[in-house]
């Protein structure tokens, strides 16, 4: 099978080539309601046989052709030399410029105008572009040929498997389809689907009583897995606080009231300096939570914005100086809230030593 | 007329059951079933409701070939390999004055020429830009001219072995070119559907001859008219009367493009071929002359014929089938043989020729090799009868 086998008829082939009581017909380029068709189609029928399509050969094989005598190659020969000799003598005149000798004018003023031909250099490339289009003239004026040839299909059929195979579905974007095309689903999907309606089978139903069941023991163990993980932690915090209990009730009771305030575990264990009343910078001791918490805070990405960041502040003065604030100048009362005005220099400095 | 048809009968029996002897034992007893119910004798084949003269003319007709032996000729096998192409070779064509040497044109836009003797070879000529598709070599000038699909036909002097003169004009690829045996003019055919023939000193094409609606796949000439016979992927042959320039006949028997034609060196016919048809025809007349036993042969790429009566089919899946050529007997089917390192898709004769002594026949082909197919030696009637001759009314076929 063949694709060619698989065009369609070719143009002008018209229908079949004999009809139903074996009659010779010829197809041809045949309109009913055009007169000058059916008048070629006619001639053209007039001219066909049915010795066109008997070999003459099969008669005898040893049947004698000869080749052409050299009487009769010479006289083809001489003609048709002639006939191509006066066409070169014409295209040769024509690449000339259609002159070809030296032609002498007189004007009628007396003046004489000796008309020369352009020296050509044979060498050199054509002028004249090549790329210009030139078609061949039409042959309308040639008669109808009769088609001596069947077009049906009827002696070459091809099984309807074969034309799908010969399918190409056209393309359909993934990404731009504002028309809204659909492309018939191939591979297992159209298997499925090609399946007599949707109809399903036992070992379907299997496989998927099998993937259920391999679902749900798994869901099962996971979830086993997580609660031992709780019993686990539940434990070992238990067991911290029993040992910090022990502790505890092994150090030796302060008039304190533990209970009722909360107490670093450094003073509790009373490894740490004792506050006194006195404070001195060197025997300060802070508590360590201070230090701790906020390193230890988790910041919430989405608690970072949820308040404005300038929610207490009088919007309008965020921009001005306070008067009560960071920097020593801001305390200063003469800037005020009027207009700056700057000092010389020399007074500045004064200023400054003050 | 009843005699008539029991004689087409028997003649049609014995023609398909003869040589079997005994049926297989299904077959019998579907034979034996139907003779019994019909009552009748052995009607066994089917006789197709033809009557009147015509059946009784398509019944001589019958007798007429089966009377008839076709020629024997002895099997073709594989002699030589040459391979150094890089392309597909398109065509070839062997030096026809003293058969010393053969050209061939590959799609890697070079000629080479190779030794016919000994396969090695003696020159390469580049100057086409894309793949030359035909090259014929004159039996009169020292000249050899080549045709390219890059719409250029090249006139290559033999003596200096260079490229000496462009004939341009085509409008697209030129696809043949053959010289006319007696006139200083080359016939061209190409994409453009048009016959061209060239002055070859002045590199004027003289004439154009319109007719064809497709490409022209060969253009062959002839001394007589028809001087110019084209075909075409149309499915047409065309005989040109180039003084006219016209058609003097259109051959339209064939259903698919013809992608070659041959002319018989030794007698006044020509052989057309297109996919499962290969037909001959009478010249000056274009009549039909031999349906050849091609029905399943499939998609023909080259035709060549020899003095000997033998004419070479190749494939384009790589099937050589050889025909005797008067009575259209195919008599040896055989496959390329593929060269080391070819895909199973480059199996596929694309041309061939015969040489000069009809004994070589010389094929260039996908898978980029040349091979030199010979006669074997000591075949006789006897020990290689070929393919059986098991001739139909293959005449019926339109």
């Amino acid at each position: 099978m063949s694709f060619s086998s698989l065009l369609p008829a070719p143009v002008h082939s018209g229908k079949t080539g004999s009809n139903a009581s074996g009659e010779l017909l010829v197809n041809a380029l045949v309109d009913d309601g055009d007169a000058v068709a059916s008048d070629q189609y006619s001639a053209m029928v007039s001219r066909v046989t049915l010795h066109d399509f008997i070999p003459l050969r099969q008669r005898d094989f040893n049947m004698a052709i000869p080749l052409p005598s050299e009487s009769e190659v010479a006289r083809t020969a001489k003609k048709t030399w002639s006939h191509f000799q006066s066409l070169i003598g014409e295209v040769e005149q024509k690449s000339a410029g259609g002159r070809t000798e030296d032609e002498l004018v007189v004007l009628p003023g007396g003046k004489r105008l000796h008309i020369v031909t352009a020296q050509h250099d044979p060498l050199q490339p054509k002028k004249a572009s090549r790329s210009k289009k030139s078609y061949a003239p039409s042959n309308e004026d040639e008669p109808i040929q009769p088609i001596l040839h069947t077009t049906s299909a009827g002696d070459n059929p091809s099984p309807p498997v074969d034309k799908r195979a010969w399918q190409i579905p056209s393309f359909v974007s993934q990404w731009k389809n504002p028309k809204g095309y659909t492309t018939a689903l191939r591979g297992a999907g159209s298997v499925v689907a090609g399946n007599s309606g949707g109809e399903v089978t036992d070992g379907f139903v299997a496989l998927a009583d099998a993937l259920e069941a391999a679902d749900r023991e798994a869901r099962v163990r996971l979830q086993l897995k997580r609660e031992a993980k709780v019993v686990e932690l539940n434990r070992a915090v238990r067991e911290r606080e029993q040992k910090l209990n022990k502790i505890m009730k092994s150090v030796p009771r302060r008039g304190v009231p533990l209970h009722e305030r909360d107490v670093s575990e450094r003073i509790a264990l009373d490894t740490g300096p004792r506050p006194t009343a006195n404070r001195s910078h060197e025997g300060v001791a802070y508590d360590s939570r201070l230090f701790t918490k906020g390193a230890t805070t988790q910041r919430q990405t989405e608690s970072l914005y949820d308040n404005p960041l300038f929610v207490q502040q009088d919007i309008d003065s965020i921009y001005r100086p306070r008067k009560t604030g960071r920097g020593e100048a801001t305390e200063d009362e003469s800037l005020g809230t009027g207009p700056i005005e700057f000092t010389p220099a020399e007074e500045q400095n004064g200023d400054s030593e003050r | 007329m009843n005699s008539a048809d029991d004689l087409y009968r028997e003649l049609r029996w014995n023609n398909q059951f003869q040589v079997m002897g005994t049926l297989p034992r299904n077959l019998q007893q579907v034979i034996d079933e139907r003779t019994r119910g019909s009552g009748a004798g052995t009607t066994v084949v089917a006789y197709d409701g033809r009557s009147g003269e015509e059946g009784q003319a398509a019944v001589q007709r019958y007798q007429q070939l089966v009377a008839q032996k076709p020629q024997w000729h002895a099997p073709w096998r594989l002699s030589k390999v040459i391979n150094g192409h890089l392309g597909w070779v398109r065509c070839v064509a062997v030096e026809p004055v003293d058969n010393e040497w053969f050209v061939t044109g590959s799609n890697d836009t070079t000629l080479k020429v190779w030794d016919l003797a000994s396969g090695k070879l003696k020159l390469t000529l580049s100057g086409h830009t894309m793949g030359v598709r035909d090259v014929a070599v004159s039996e009169r000038h020292p000249y050899m001219f080549s045709a390219s699909e890059d719409k250029l036909v090249k006139c290559w002097d033999l003596e200096k072995n260079t490229a000496i003169r462009d004939y341009y004009g085509h409008l697209s690829g030129v696809h043949t070119v053959d010289i006319h045996p007696t006139l200083d003019l080359i016939a061209t055919g190409g994409r453009d559907a048009v016959v061209k023939l060239w002055d070859i000193r002045t590199r004027k094409a003289v004439k154009t001859l319109v007719g064809h609606k497709a490409p022209i796949t060969k253009v062959k000439c002839t001394p007589v008219d028809p001087q110019v016979v084209s075909s075409s992927t149309d499915t047409t042959v065309r005989l040109w009367d180039i003084v006219a320039g016209k058609s003097m006949k259109v051959l339209t028997h064939h259903k698919r493009a013809v992608r070659s034609i041959a002319l018989h060196p030794g007698e006044f016919s020509l052989a057309s071929a297109c996919t499962d048809d290969v037909r001959s025809w009478r010249l000056p007349e274009g009549s039909l002359l031999t349906n050849f036993q091609s029905q399943s042969t499939g998609v023909i790429n080259t035709l060549s014929i020899n003095d000997d009566n033998v004419m070479f089919a190749g494939g384009d899946n790589g099937v050589l089938s050889f025909y005797e050529y008067k009575s259209g007997h195919l008599y040896q089917q055989t496959s390329t043989q593929e060269v080391r390192g070819s895909l199973e898709s480059e199996r596929g004769v694309l041309t061939s020729t015969f040489d000069a002594t009809g004994l070589r026949l010389i094929t260039g082909e996908v898978d980029k090799s040349i091979k030199i197919w010979r006669h074997v030696e000591d075949a006789t009637e006897e020990n290689q009868p070929g393919l059986p001759w098991n001739p139909n009314l293959s005449g019926q076929r339109f």
